[in-house]
């Protein structure tokens, strides 16, 4: 191809639940930054509201959520799979553990779909968790930040003086859970910061839960974000790790085990045992911690970079889309 | 602010009806508690009220205050036993200062914690502030049930009352709604929160740990017949016509917390 010749930059549509879980529609939102910055056009929408056009790329955020916002499941599942036929690649998005029923859900319904891919957006590749015969169309995209996102970074000190509650932890309450917090409030410090209503959605507005913004402002000023799985397996909270970054605080989640812990998955000496939590957390620590955390960050890649890889194997080119754009 | 703390100061108000063996937990995490409130200004007590007990309560409780009057306990005794919500309105009336926790003897207070109960009211002028209370069964090392863990939201006029009356309360308030209802000897807490939701009060969630219940086996709250009746009459009072989820309601979903303001 001559290099004067004009090729349109891929157009991308990017489905987001709107009306059940925010943190769905937050990866939808980060992802059409990150395709944004490739050089790709934009839609970014719900699938009530998505336009009958064609596209290079279609991305669910995520299909279950997509599926369950309203209406009759059947008729929002044909609108997907007539969506799907009007895109050339279309890729299915998971914030989740791919062992859980939820990541089945996003699967299966992927699979009815017709997705090519199932992306997930995580710190750690998944497929050895997962049967061979679903690990095809895995992939991982790591969760790098955006270049908004990066500018935040950038902007943080480490000056922890306004950061006067020692520990966060927020999430739905399960015996389990509880326990753990009756330790801290114990071994730690008792002035955590504690909020676990019953399990119920974590909706933009309305919700007995934090909102994005809401968590933020609780975040900036907490030391640590302390949380547990909600479930038995080894997973990584992707947006707990992301959060805590770009609040400047340092996000600590508790196993089981260490011995449950993957090789050579980043970040594992933020995953403490809960007997040894009181120990490693100990005020000494936090600078050091806090600044290890930040450094390693900034080596991983960017959620663009990420993105074009991946793509790029799907026949869509974006990357080179960005370098016509600039 | 100093000498506004120490003129509001705090009454830490505990009723007891034979949990004698329960006392020393609960009075001594009380009186751990005024200390930390002392240190930023706080004038306090620790306000046991014991209705009329036959078991050891009252020699336990004449000695504790013995030992422990400087430190700011004292003990009131009654001769007959009528029922929570008067025992609950008495320390409203013998309170000497302005915020008021209600604490029961099988609670314990997180120390540490009160103050940010209480801050939350000076900040707020809410008529209550409450927050998680961890429940514990007598023999077990950790917590497995967290309660009072939500905001207030429309759904307490449905019925199923999940927040605990270990809370810290503006007494003023307290008695400008006319206490506690006297009538009834069970779920009085719920009729309060009803009764201030109703009445546009300020009833704030603050998301901190307040303290521990410790369930026993006998536990009031264990009687799921009581607790049916007498809340099906209060929602007769309080949402007899079902309207109560379409109306605005003052103190819907209020968080805070004194290092952050609302939440």
């Amino acid at each position: 191809m001559h290099p004067d010749s004009k090729v349109a930059s891929p157009r991308a549509l990017i489905l987001i639940p709107g009306s059940m879980n925010y943190f769905y529609n937050q990866s939808g939102r980060r992802i059409a930054e990150a395709l944004g910055a490739l050089g790709c056009g934009i839609e970014l929408t719900t699938l009530d509201a998505c336009p009958a056009e064609g596209y290079d790329l279609c991305v669910l955020s995520n299909i279950s959520e997509i599926l369950h916002s309203g209406g009759d499941f059947e008729q929002r599942m044909a609108r997907i799979i007539d969506i799907r036929a009007r895109c050339r690649v279309m890729m299915s998005l998971g914030i989740d553990c791919v062992s859980t029923e939820w990541y089945h859900r996003i699967r299966d319904y992927s699979a009815r779909a017709g997705a090519d891919l199932i992306a997930d957006l995580g710190l750690f590749d998944q497929s050895p968790f997962l049967e061979p015969q679903h690990r095809a169309r895995y992939r991982l995209v790591f969760s790098g930040l955006t270049p908004s996102e990066a500018r935040v970074l950038e902007l943080l000190d480490e000056d922890d003086a306004g950061r006067t509650i020692p520990w966060a932890f927020v999430g739905s309450s399960t015996p389990h859970r509880v326990a753990l917090i009756d330790h801290l409030v114990q071994t730690v410090d008792p002035r955590g910061f504690v909020y676990m209503p019953p399990p119920s959605l974590c909706t933009e507005k309305g919700s007995p839960h934090l909102n994005q913004q809401q968590f933020e402002r609780v975040l900036a000023r907490t030391r640590y974000q302390i949380w547990c799985s909600g479930h038995s397996y080894f997973y990584m909270e992707t947006e707990r790790f992301r959060t805590s970054l770009l609040t400047g605080g340092v996000p600590i989640k508790i196993i089981e085990s260490r011995a449950e812990i993957p090789a050579s998955v980043p970040l594992d000496y933020l995953m403490i045992e809960r007997a040894e939590v009181a120990q490693r957390l100990a005020s000494h620590t936090y600078a050091r911690l806090l600044r290890r955390f930040r450094d390693d960050w900034r080596r991983f890649p960017m959620l663009h970079q990420e993105l074009a890889r991946v793509l790029g194997e799907f026949g869509i080119d974006a990357g080179n889309a960005a370098s016509r754009a600039a | 602010m100093e000498a506004m703390r120490a003129k509001a100061g705090v009454t830490i108000a505990i009723p007891n009806w034979n949990h004698e063996v329960f006392l020393p937990r609960s009075i001594g995490s009380a009186l751990r508690a005024l200390e930390f409130l002392r240190a930023e200004g706080w004038a306090g007590e620790v306000l046991v009220i014991d209705e009329a007990s036959r078991d050891g309560s009252s020699t336990l409780l004449r000695q504790l205050e013995a030992l422990y009057f400087k430190d700011g306990l004292r003990c009131l005794s009654f001769g007959s036993t009528e029922n929570i919500a008067t025992t609950r309105n008495a320390a409203a009336e013998h309170a000497r200062y302005r915020y008021l926790a209600f604490v029961d003897a099988d609670n314990e207070l997180i120390p540490e914690n009160l103050s940010l109960f209480v801050r939350t009211l000076e900040q707020t002028r809410a008529a209550v502030a409450y927050g998680n209370l961890l429940l514990r069964s007598t023999t077990a090392d950790y917590a497995h049930f967290m309660h009072s863990c939500e905001v207030i939201q429309k759904r307490l006029f449905r019925g199923g009352n999940y927040v605990d009356m270990c809370s810290v309360w503006d007494r003023f308030q307290l008695l400008d709604s006319g206490g506690f209802d006297s009538s009834l000897s069970f779920l009085e807490d719920f009729e309060m929160w009803l009764h201030l939701a109703t009445n546009g009060r300020k009833i704030v969630f603050v998301p901190a740990i307040l303290g521990y219940y410790y369930l026993l086996p006998t536990s009031s709250s264990t009687d799921r017949s009581r607790q049916d009746a007498v809340e099906s009459r209060l929602l007769r009072v309080f949402n007899q016509a079902k309207v109560r989820e379409l109306l605005p309601l003052n103190t819907h979903h209020l968080r805070y917390h004194p290092e952050l303001g609302y939440v």
